[in-house]
């Protein structure tokens, strides 16, 4: 009779373990889909900015100081590997391209040229994506890390090696509003 | 998350139990003044299973061919990407900011300024921007609009409010019914039932009881209706800022909508998904309640300053609109 009851008391805590560690697998998932969302619109935005840079150069010659900078910015966030590192990249590469933007008003002929404008609307929607996959992807990280910091999961993803992942932040000064890109 | 989607759920409910019980009592109303035989009940019950049956035989049709209103109109046009990149892309991008498939997108040529959503699941929904709206916006303008009608599918208000503009059209019915038989008949089932004993004077308090049932249930159901769309009128701005946390934009947007008069008539079944109440042809102005005053809810986004999250919404609105009873949305956790 002892022995059935301690059995039992054993299965009953291997399935809540079992519960648990695919609790933190699911999550572990999800995180890395809202973290392959945004890496694909950073890829989007990293092949946009050399046609952007193409066409803008010919109409706009003194701002050649601000396309060298978008494009070391741009090859630092394609050289990042850790989520902050990126984070931190792209903010810069989101205020230099904002700043460019501001600078390209000087240049009416330019509100003329359909592939300029075209390519100011796939990197002002592309820009917005980021931005809202990057709060969906922070709140998923939030998630994923309380669940494995409390107690007791903390004990089973010490045991199971799940790490807390990164959020991906960017500097104080966005954080609070959508980048305005109105192009 | 769907815990949440439960408990708004179940806060529509108190309003469609209301509306279901309205259509049933009609319903049994008009059983029991055709065949008024206490005994058996059953002229009630036969009049509660044909109001039934008819709500049923129209929520299918409406379930079925729910996103054909808007292939209806004749000057609505489907467009791609390639025909309007700016309004694809920010629709592209709601879908990223509120995890809903894309919907099909169309312009109607009109010069009024409306936008809708419809498709009563969110995998073959709907939105739909008039091209007078659609040329005098800009782009963030644009974006609070779409988001305000992405939010009405992704608080599944299409579904909601079609079951409930259903329940509504249904008692609307059966009142008539009711009226017409009274009138043509001239109240002669006096006459009728008089035979049977002299229970005349209880018989004459029930008509009386079935006539004015018939008049206040469509005035009840009315304002069912109208509390609920409003409710979820709010709440699409709610998880609008939520998704783009631009109040402004939205505000903007409405202060431009709100100083439009140009008739526009989406059929009964879009207004309520409208981003305000469509003006309609002046006979048809008691449509209007659908939407919440223009002004309170501008005035509510303006005074977002310190979050566009759920619960500052709810806070605002209250004071606003002196009532706590928004609903909640599925976004409302964040």
């Amino acid at each position: 009779m002892t022995l059935w009851i301690i059995l039992g008391i054993v299965a009953v805590l291997i399935i809540w373990i079992i519960s648990i560690y695919n609790g933190m697998v699911k999550m572990r998932n999800k995180v890395d889909k809202e973290w392959r969302n945004i890496d694909v619109q950073l890829e989007r935005r990293y092949s946009l900015i050399p046609n952007l840079i193409e066409t803008v150069k010919g109409y706009a010659k003194h701002e050649q100081g601000t396309f060298e900078k978008i494009t070391e910015f741009r090859s630092q966030a394609m050289n990042a590997r850790s989520v902050g590192e990126k984070a931190q990249a792209n903010s810069q590469l989101s205020s230099a391209l904002a700043g460019l933007t501001v600078q390209m008003e000087a240049y009416p002929e330019l509100k003329a040229n359909t592939n300029f404008l075209n390519l100011q609307e796939e990197l002002a929607s592309t820009e917005n994506k980021i931005s809202f996959s990057r709060s969906i992807y922070n709140e998923v990280v939030m998630d994923f890390n309380n669940k494995i910091q409390i107690f007791p999961n903390n004990i089973f993803a010490g045991m199971f090696n799940f790490k807390e992942k990164e959020l991906f932040e960017i500097s104080t000064a966005e954080v609070k509003e959508v980048p305005k890109v109105s192009f | 998350m769907y815990e949440l989607i439960r408990s708004n759920r179940r806060k529509s409910w108190f309003v469609f139990i209301g509306m279901g019980l309205l259509l049933i009592t009609a319903g049994a109303a008009i059983g029991f003044y055709l065949d008024p035989n206490p005994e058996s009940g059953q002229g009630a019950l036969g009049g509660i299973f044909i109001a039934i049956i008819l709500w049923a035989i129209q929520a299918l049709i409406a379930f079925l061919g729910g996103d054909k209103i808007i292939l209806n109109m004749s000057n609505a046009h489907k467009i791609s990407s390639n025909d309007d990149k700016e309004l694809f892309n920010v629709i592209d991008e709601l879908s990223i900011a509120s995890g809903l498939p894309m919907p099909d997108i169309y312009v109607i040529d009109t010069p009024a300024m409306n936008a809708f959503a419809t498709g009563t699941n969110p995998k073959k929904s709907v939105v739909a921007i008039t091209s007078g709206l659609r040329s005098r916006l800009s782009r963030q303008e644009m974006q609070a609009v779409m988001a305000h009608e992405m939010s009405h599918i992704y608080n599944r208000d299409v579904k909601y409010m079609t079951f409930a503009s259903i329940m509504l059209c249904t008692i609307v019915i059966l009142s008539e019914i009711l009226l017409r038989t009274f009138l043509f008949s001239g109240g002669g089932r006096k006459n009728s039932s008089n035979k049977g004993g002299g229970n005349g004077a209880a018989q004459l308090i029930i008509i009386v009881a079935v006539i004015a049932l018939a008049i206040l249930a469509p005035i009840l159901a009315r304002m069912f209706y109208f509390s609920l769309s409003r409710k979820r009128e709010y709440l699409a701005d709610a998880t609008a800022v939520n998704f783009t946390r631009d109040p402004n934009s939205l505000a903007n947007a409405l202060e431009k909508i709100a100083g439009d008069n140009t008739v526009f008539d989406p059929g009964k079944m879009a207004a309520a998904m409208c981003i305000n109440k469509p003006r309609l042809k002046e006979h048809k102005e008691n449509l209007s309640s659908t939407h919440p005053p223009i002004q309170k809810r501008i005035a509510i986004l303006r005074a977002l300053s310190m979050g566009t999250d759920y619960d500052t919404y709810t806070k605002v609105y209250a004071s606003v609109v002196g009532k706590s009873d928004l609903p909640k949305s599925k976004k409302s956790k964040s």
